[in-house]
């Protein structure tokens, strides 16, 4: 039997790596899509189609010579930004590696605990800024693309303001997968 | 203008808000995991350990892909599927017109020395059949060299100095104009020396029609 399509999306950097994966860990992912993509909801299979997260700060990279990301991991922990000090036990899993154009392919090596590193400087840039910079500096970081993590696609829901019934002319052609079940029409109310 | 009202059900769900914010109307939102029967309940979300790289630029489009080759780590161009493979093969295409004419092949049928080609393969004859070297080449390139580049022109601008190096005049004129298209605002005036370039080399009515 033939693999459904998945699908990936990115998410922007104004939405915080830690936040991220706290709250689709809580609730699951959750992505716009553009109306005109409706389509591909025809190819999906709830249940068994994959939604792939990638976000911008997966991936750090120290390029500064003189250091390391062991290093940084070190310091991270030191000064009680990373509680993870557990993971401190193997050192050799925070060995860096090195990739063309700084562009790693797929297959390329990224130490394993990389989550746990870019978590916990997510983390430090919404709380201590200034320690957060000074970090970025000092170990000249770079980050990269990555995707963190994946959701089984359950549902698609259009969401129609309270009290209306009727899409507009130009979501018109959503209608047709409300009506066979694929998209759920819904009003929203939000908890505090 | 027409209503078109949902004749089914709408239900109204609890949400939290959250971190981007509450969900708007009348958008279209895919959501993953959470949902229960008899089996058990799927998780929310699965993290990655470590991340899967993934250099591609920011997209805000879906592109799909094939899960297990994702999983596996396999190379980016096995991942893409449906429309989004069709979307790499068209943008593979696109990258290699841009390499070869410094420009998509549909501006190339309709520019210049190659206005009444119908093919790249025609495309590519004609040019080669103009092309001439020319003693002033250098001369120029030192113009361009002297009146500094800027970081968007950095590749155009090694390959250019690469090509005429070689001799290589047909990798050179597609340099030109890929020059030509990145060119900043603050170094327009060196249109006019990559124009004469396109002169000496040959390719005179490209010259005259370059924007």
């Amino acid at each position: 039997m033939s693999e459904p399509i998945s699908l990936v999306m990115c998410v922007g950097r104004e939405y915080k790596l830690f936040a991220l994966l706290d709250e689709y860990g809580r609730w699951g992912a959750s992505k716009r899509i553009p109306v005109t993509n409706a389509d591909l909801l025809g190819k999906i299979e709830f249940g068994k189609s994959r939604l792939f997260i990638a976000h911008p700060d997966a991936i750090v990279k120290v390029t500064d010579p003189q250091r390391t990301l062991l290093g940084l991991v070190i310091e991270l922990c030191v000064q009680g930004y990373m509680s993870e000090t557990r993971l401190l036990e193997d050192t050799t899993a925070f060995l860096d590696f090195d990739w063309e154009n700084m562009k790693p392919q797929p297959g390329d090596e990224v130490p394993a605990p990389m989550l746990v590193v870019s978590c916990a400087l997510s983390r430090l840039s919404s709380f201590n800024k200034e320690a957060y910079d000074m970090l970025v500096a000092k170990y000249k970081l770079k980050f990269l693309r990555g995707i963190v993590g994946w959701s089984y696609i359950t549902r698609a829901e259009y969401v129609l303001p309270e009290g209306v019934t009727d899409v507009p002319d130009e979501h018109a052609h959503l209608l047709p997968f409300m009506e066979d079940g694929t998209i759920t029409p819904v009003h929203v109310e939000y908890i505090e | 203008m027409s209503r078109h009202y949902v004749y089914v059900d709408i239900i109204t769900i609890e949400s939290p808000v959250r971190e981007c914010g509450k969900r708007k109307d009348f958008g279209l939102y895919i959501l993953g995991g959470g949902i229960s029967d008899p089996n058990g309940t799927l998780k929310h979300f699965y993290e990655l350990h470590p991340p899967i790289p993934y250099s591609v630029p920011n997209h805000r489009i879906p592109r799909m892909v094939d899960a297990n080759t994702v999983l596996a780590r396999e190379p980016l161009e096995k991942w893409w599927v449906d429309s989004s493979a069709r979307t790499e093969v068209r943008k593979a295409g696109i990258a290699w017109e841009i390499e070869t004419f410094g420009m998509p092949l549909k501006d190339r049928l309709t520019l210049g020395e190659c206005r009444y080609c119908k093919t790249a393969q025609a495309a590519a004859e004609l040019i080669t059949s103009k092309l001439m070297w020319s003693d002033r080449l250098p001369g120029y390139f030192r113009e361009i060299a002297d009146a500094g580049t800027d970081s968007r022109c950095a590749i155009p601008y090694e390959t250019l100095r690469a090509a005429l190096h070689k001799g290589d005049l047909f990798q050179a004129q597609a340099a030109i104009w890929q020059l030509r298209a990145l060119l900043p605002k603050r170094l327009l005036h060196l249109r006019n020396t990559l124009m004469r370039m396109l002169v000496v080399m040959g390719l005179g009515q490209d010259a005259i029609e370059m924007p």
